[in-house]
């Protein structure tokens, strides 16, 4: 598989891809879900604000209606009262198909069309728009580099002949392919083996950055929210917000004893990897110890205590101890909470 | 997916082979079928000349008589089936609408009915009703052979994997949009299946023609029957297995050319 390389090409480059639409606020207003014959709202006056360009993750245990939810912005599920407004505009009423083609929406079964080629799967919304015969092959070229597929060996290719990694990497170009200003993604990395998983959610997490597109992602794995998420709304029977704040913050001041129990053992070692060594104070001079990058977070300095380091220089700045680090958690907490 | 695919360096001559071996392999039964339908007319063409007929045989069994029921039968059956797409596709694609579904129960009931109906029966019941003639064996026929494809319409596009669908509509396709490039393209094998069965079935029942005065095939059965003359009989019933082999060879060929790449 061709991996991550062009993600760092994209990022070294900075903006080869044709990205002009950034992210819209997303608006949530009541929000409600009610099927025919049950006596419970599946989700229940939801209200949340997506803020312009952020990764926002659904996160809660399954049934507790993250994907209806998520799926009621781009009204594959009709809301049954509330409303969705994207970038100010009301879309609760207006042509579901209008709508949808101007927010990507990529889902844990991948959903490539079988008996089409990889690159006509990636141009099915541009043609839907009518685009330009040039204008989308050369999209469809640039959206499959962008995902680390090489267009002349993988577009004539169909679904069936690619592995599951790389069918959810076009998935993802497919959802690119016209330029949307909102992505939504249904547990996008769910049904692939744990390698392939952690290198698409850090290539896709290089990817955000870059693009700043408004996202909803849902899952129902934390550590995933974690790692993505620029906020993470903590979700409940019925949809319901338990809390709604940056991973830190969720981290270090669990709002209920519901989100308490979702973040689980170990919060202080899991924030270890949140924190980069950049915002933390070193004292002068380097040590006797491995060096790591700014770039580099606490967890991997705490690596190096473990394995016996006693200091940790951090570029050519500075030092760390191990007094040091307790030190940096446990104020990340404090500015958190 | 073919493995020349995985090889690159392989010599261009070695590929050529190869690919001709695998092409050989795949169609197999396409190659060999019409070869055997060759044989088998050739084989009847052969016995039929060196036979000694008497004079009812003449009657029957001579060449432009032939030519003649195996014309009636061809119209007969592919009218009939004509008649059968025309009318059980549309239906197929209309019971797996949302707002149609509920009915699929009972369509399929009456088209189960349709077949169970003795076949005679409906034909004779139909040409006293109606009268005789082409039009209603063709007709009576059509109902006779509507299952198959309406059953595998609606299953071609029942066992559709919903997400396809999902995301086919999640990218903005309007419904009709996703049934033409989406749910029809994928139904095709499925559908095209359901074509064979009709038209060799339609071949098969076309040999009843004969009791309301629709030529076919049946011309040289019936009389072969009733007035003891086997070689008329067996003639009749050969030259059937012929044309339903044909039309179910012709039927798989298009089944090969029109099966989407990719699935």
């Amino acid at each position: 598989m061709v991996s991550s390389s062009s993600f760092v090409a994209l990022q070294l480059q900075g903006g080869s891809v044709s990205n002009t639409t950034q992210g819209q606020e997303i608006r949530l207003e009541k929000l409600t879900k009610r099927y025919p014959n049950t006596t419970k709202d599946a989700v229940s006056e939801f209200n949340l604000t997506i803020p312009a360009g952020e990764c926002v993750v659904f996160v809660g245990p399954s049934g507790c209606g993250k994907t209806t939810t998520m799926k009621m912005i781009n009204r594959i599920i009709e809301p049954t009262s509330g409303r969705i407004v994207i970038g100010g505009e009301d879309v609760t009423k207006s042509p579901a198909h209008e709508l949808r083609r101007n927010i990507g929406y990529v889902i844990q079964q991948i959903g490539l069309f079988p008996h089409m080629s990889i690159a006509d799967n990636v141009a099915t919304v541009p043609q839907l728009l009518g685009w330009e015969k040039n204008k989308t092959r050369a999209r469809v070229n640039e959206l499959l580099d962008l995902v680390g597929l090489d267009p002349s060996e993988y577009g004539s290719r169909y679904p069936k002949q690619l592995s599951g990694g790389q069918q959810q990497r076009v998935g993802v170009a497919r959802a690119l392919a016209a330029d949307p200003a909102v992505l939504l993604m249904d547990e996008p990395f769910g049904a692939t083996d744990p390698i392939t998983r952690v290198r698409l959610q850090k290539e896709f997490r290089a990817l955000q950055r870059e693009l700043k597109k408004t996202v909803v992602f849902v899952t129902h794995d934390f550590e995933e929210a974690l790692l993505l998420g620029d906020r993470i709304a903590v979700l409940s029977d019925q949809s319901q917000v338990e809390q709604y704040g940056t991973p830190l913050e969720i981290l270090s001041a669990p709002a209920t004893k519901k989100v308490e129990s979702f973040v689980g053992e170990a919060a202080s070692v899991r924030m270890l990897g949140l924190v980069s060594l950049s915002s933390v104070t070193l004292a002068p001079g380097t040590g006797d110890g491995p060096t790591l990058q700014e770039g580099a977070t606490l967890r991997e300095a705490m690596e190096g205590f473990i394995t016996g380091a006693k200091v940790i220089n951090v570029g050519t700045r500075g030092h760390l101890t191990f007094e040091a680090l307790q030190s940096a958690i446990s104020s990340t907490r404090k500015g958190a909470q | 997916m073919p493995k020349a695919l995985a090889q690159p360096n392989l010599t261009a001559g070695s590929m050529y082979s190869q690919s001709a071996r695998l092409i050989f392999k795949r169609h197999r039964s396409l190659i060999i079928q019409p070869l055997l339908i060759l044989a088998l007319s050739a084989a009847l063409a052969i016995t039929l000349s060196r036979a000694h007929l008497d004079v009812i045989e003449k009657v029957t069994i001579n060449q432009k008589f032939i030519f003649r029921a195996i014309q009636d039968h061809l119209i007969l059956s592919f009218a009939s089936a004509a008649v059968i797409l025309a009318v059980a596709i549309p239906a197929g694609i209309l019971l797996t609408r949302r707002r149609y579904k509920k009915f699929t129960p009972i369509v399929l009931i009456l088209a189960n009915i349709g077949q169970a109906f003795p076949a005679v029966g409906v034909l004779i019941i139909a040409g006293i009703l109606f009268g005789f003639g082409k039009p209603i064996a063709i007709f009576s026929f059509a109902a006779f052979g509507i299952l198959p494809i309406l059953r595998n319409t609606i299953v071609g596009l029942q066992e559709i994997d919903p997400f396809i669908i999902e995301s086919a509509l999640g990218m903005g396709m309007t419904p009709k949009q996703a049934l033409r490039q989406i749910e029809l393209p994928l139904a095709v094998p499925v559908i095209l299946a359901g074509v064979r069965t009709t038209l060799i079935l339609t071949v098969g029942v076309a040999t009843l023609g004969v009791f309301v005065n629709g030529g076919g095939l049946g011309t040289l059965i019936i009389p072969g029957l009733k007035l003891n003359r086997e070689l008329v009989l067996v003639t009749g019933g050969i030259l059937t297995v012929i044309v339903a082999f044909t039309m179910d060879w012709l039927a798989r060929a298009a089944e090969e050319l029109l099966r989407p790449r990719g699935i």
